[in-house]
């Protein structure tokens, strides 16, 4: 049985604001912005006046420019986990990592998060940006358990808002930077009993959500949109099947991409709002950290015996779900 | 038991030979160092004439490439499938691993799927030079009702594009290339896996890595002082386990360094005519150089022995895989 024992978030501090892009005068508002994607203000580790006079027109400027990147992030996000958890980072034996904004393309991730925490387990990243938290358990779950440590750190880190063109009203109002970290045991318990996990894809659809190396993001967003809600609410159909889901004391986290898609989610599985937890209205989309770091920012209302569902949508096209137990 | 059923390799066409390397850097001896690790030429997907012009800027390069790494990709996993036998639409599950990608998101994997046509659970598991014995090692050790029937794994890198060839001697080592294989747990194949282990060093992720937007960076000393040293500890700890076997077996060291790593295995008991190595013509190409060295060697491979497999590079401080050959 796979239990997760402690989770950790961390996210910069520039608020880039609803009035900021209107203020850009990209053909956007902020009453616009907040009535159709629900986001009020997304958290960036650019300097506001940066984005303002250069619009990030250079992404590779903006990393030399940006307050954090991802390994920061991912390595204060791992540190809050291994901190809740109650175990010292030299007793992970493996660590997984996934990033859509490294700083280098090689080693991946996990070494650079590794190196920061001062440790050297086994180390490659599992990536797929927006569903990791569904592919990193589900990955995990399919191994032989004299095969794993005792104690596993997985980190989801992106740094996005470096990627976007602030001269695309829609690209801009989306994004925000963060990083999600949770350690996992097959042989410790913890808080949460892992009861089910699941990941497939279409990589045929794979094009619609792209981030250049280059370049910057780019996506097909209303294909992606409709695409998401549809698959999101088929996820949590399945699950409710499949596990006694009482939405009166069970806990929704959708991908946080779009608040205004998540209460079309809500609403359609009758999930109300005091059961749907969320963090995307004042972060922003923050890519695989997302729907983790919601979980992670609401550990302590966490109530025994509760369920928590995770459910997400994202790039590659790729989707996934985890089925959580309070102890 | 898991068993590789089929390899492909595909290189570029653009040959950069030490004549080459000599004009654009004088103040290498190009000539000792092939003396040294024994790589005479190595394949770029970037034109001869666009290197000798430019020495080759990555922010600039991607305009001139003939071939991305998916190309590379897909052209390796047509030629693995049809030596495994076996149809597109029969791959239950693929997971990939780039260098270098043109896009940080989507995962290789998926546009690998995208390539393919097929629709199933794809992302990638990044490791670099290990990512041969990652891939192999994650397989191994998952439960075998976990598995699909075929699963396909690529690993690729066009790592020529992030060389400066006006400094340094990463030129002289560094290839572009890629493998894909057909792996399964459930239908025997040619090669049948032992064993496989790996270990990651963590602070080498500080001055052995790819910019996201840069250079490769590597020091001089990468393969007297990181890969020669890793791949002799590997062999001793093989020897204790395997020793008996070394004198009847094949080997297959890291290929950024043909003539060391021959040296080391003849000094533990492999015969010099059991070496078997290509980076001599394409030098080291990350992931791709230890099954490239198979997928050139499959038909001469003789049932019954043993293939010990040794890796150190970019992505990996060490690693292993002892096969079986059992068709």
């Amino acid at each position: 049985m796979l239990y997760v024992l402690g989770m950790g978030y961390a996210h910069p501090t520039t608020i880039i604001s609803n009035q900021f892009l209107e203020n850009l005068d990209i053909g956007t508002n902020a009453q616009w912005i907040l009535e159709k994607i629900g986001i009020e203000e997304r958290l960036s580790s650019l300097p506001i006046e940066y984005i303002a006079t250069t619009r990030n027109a250079d992404p590779i400027k903006a990393t030399e420019i940006a307050s954090m990147n991802s390994t920061d992030l991912g390595e204060k996000a791992a540190r809050m986990a291994l901190e809740i958890a109650g175990i010292t980072a030299d007793q992970v034996g493996l660590l997984v990592c996934n990033c859509c904004t490294p700083i280098d393309t090689l080693p991946p991730e996990s070494h650079r998060i590794a190196d920061r925490l001062g440790i050297s387990p086994e180390a490659y990243d599992v990536f797929t940006a927006c569903p990791v938290f569904a592919l990193h358990i589900d990955f995990i779950n399919n191994f032989k358990d004299e095969a794993l440590p005792d104690y596993i750190l997985c980190v989801s880190a992106a740094t996005l808002t470096q990627n976007v063109n602030y001269n695309d009203r829609s690209d801009g109002a989306i994004w925000g930077d963060g990083a999600a970290a949770w350690v996992i045991s097959t042989r410790k318990s913890g808080k949460l009993k892992v009861l089910d996990s699941f990941f497939d894809s279409d990589p045929t659809r794979c094009e619609a959500v792209v981030v250049d190396r280059f370049g910057h993001f780019h996506q097909d967003g209303r294909a992606v949109r409709d695409f998401s809600v549809r698959q999101t609410v088929r996820l949590i159909k399945r699950v409710e099947a499949n596990f006694q889901i009482d939405w009166n004391r069970d806990v929704f986290i959708g991908h946080q991409a779009n608040k205004t898609m998540l209460e079309q989610i809500t609403n359609n599985r009758e999930i109300p709002p005091s059961n749907h937890w969320h963090n995307v209205t004042k972060i922003g989309n923050q890519a695989g950290a997302s729907a983790p770091a919601v979980l992670a920012m609401h550990w302590d209302r966490i109530t025994p015996g509760q369920k928590v569902v995770v459910a997400v949508v994202g790039a590659g096209l790729s989707w996934g779900s985890v089925v959580l137990e309070a102890a | 038991m898991l068993y590789v059923l089929g390899l492909g390799v595909e290189t570029p066409e653009t040959t950069i030979d030490n004549a080459l390397l000599k004009k654009l850097n004088p103040s290498i001896d190009f000539e000792q160092l092939e003396s040294d690790i024994g790589i005479q030429t190595r394949r770029s997907s970037l034109p001869r004439d666009y290197i000798e012009t430019t020495k080759n800027s990555p922010e600039e390069n991607f305009k001139h490439i003939t071939k991305t790494p998916i190309d590379l990709s897909h052209a390796a996993a047509l030629k693995a499938l049809d030596v495994a036998n076996i149809k597109t639409e029969q791959v239950g599950m693929i997971f990939g691993d780039c260098a270098t990608p043109t896009q940080t998101c989507p995962a290789e994997g998926q546009r690998l799927g995208s390539r393919l046509g097929v629709k199933v659970p794809s992302y990638d598991i990044i490791a670099g030079a290990g990512a041969f014995i990652v891939h192999l090692a994650t397989i191994f050790r998952w439960k075998e009702e976990k598995c699909p029937e075929y699963m396909l794994g690529t690993t690729s890198g066009t790592i020529t594009h992030t060389v400066d060839y006006s400094n340094g001697m990463t030129g002289s080592i560094f290839g572009d290339g890629a493998a894909s294989y057909v792996l399964s747990v459930k239908n025997q194949g040619k090669l049948k896996v032992i064993d496989v282990g790996f270990k990651t060093e963590a602070h080498h992720s500080r001055d052995i890595r790819v910019e996201a937007y840069g250079h490769i960076k590597v020091p001089d000393s990468f393969v007297t002082e990181f890969v020669r040293p890793h791949v002799k500890s590997c062999l001793d700890e093989l020897r204790s386990k395997y020793g008996q076997s070394f004198a009847d077996a094949r080997f297959i060291g890291a290929q950024s360094d043909v003539i060391g790593s021959a040296k080391a295995a003849i000094a533990v008991g492999f015969k010099k005519e059991n070496i078997l190595s290509n980076g001599e013509k394409y030098g080291d190409t990350i992931g791709a150089s230890i099954p490239s060295v198979l997928a050139e060697n499959w038909n001469n491979l003789r049932k019954g022995e043993k293939i010990f497999v040794v890796q150190s590079g970019l992505g990996i401080a060490s690693g292993y895989v002892v096969f079986e050959v059992t068709e």
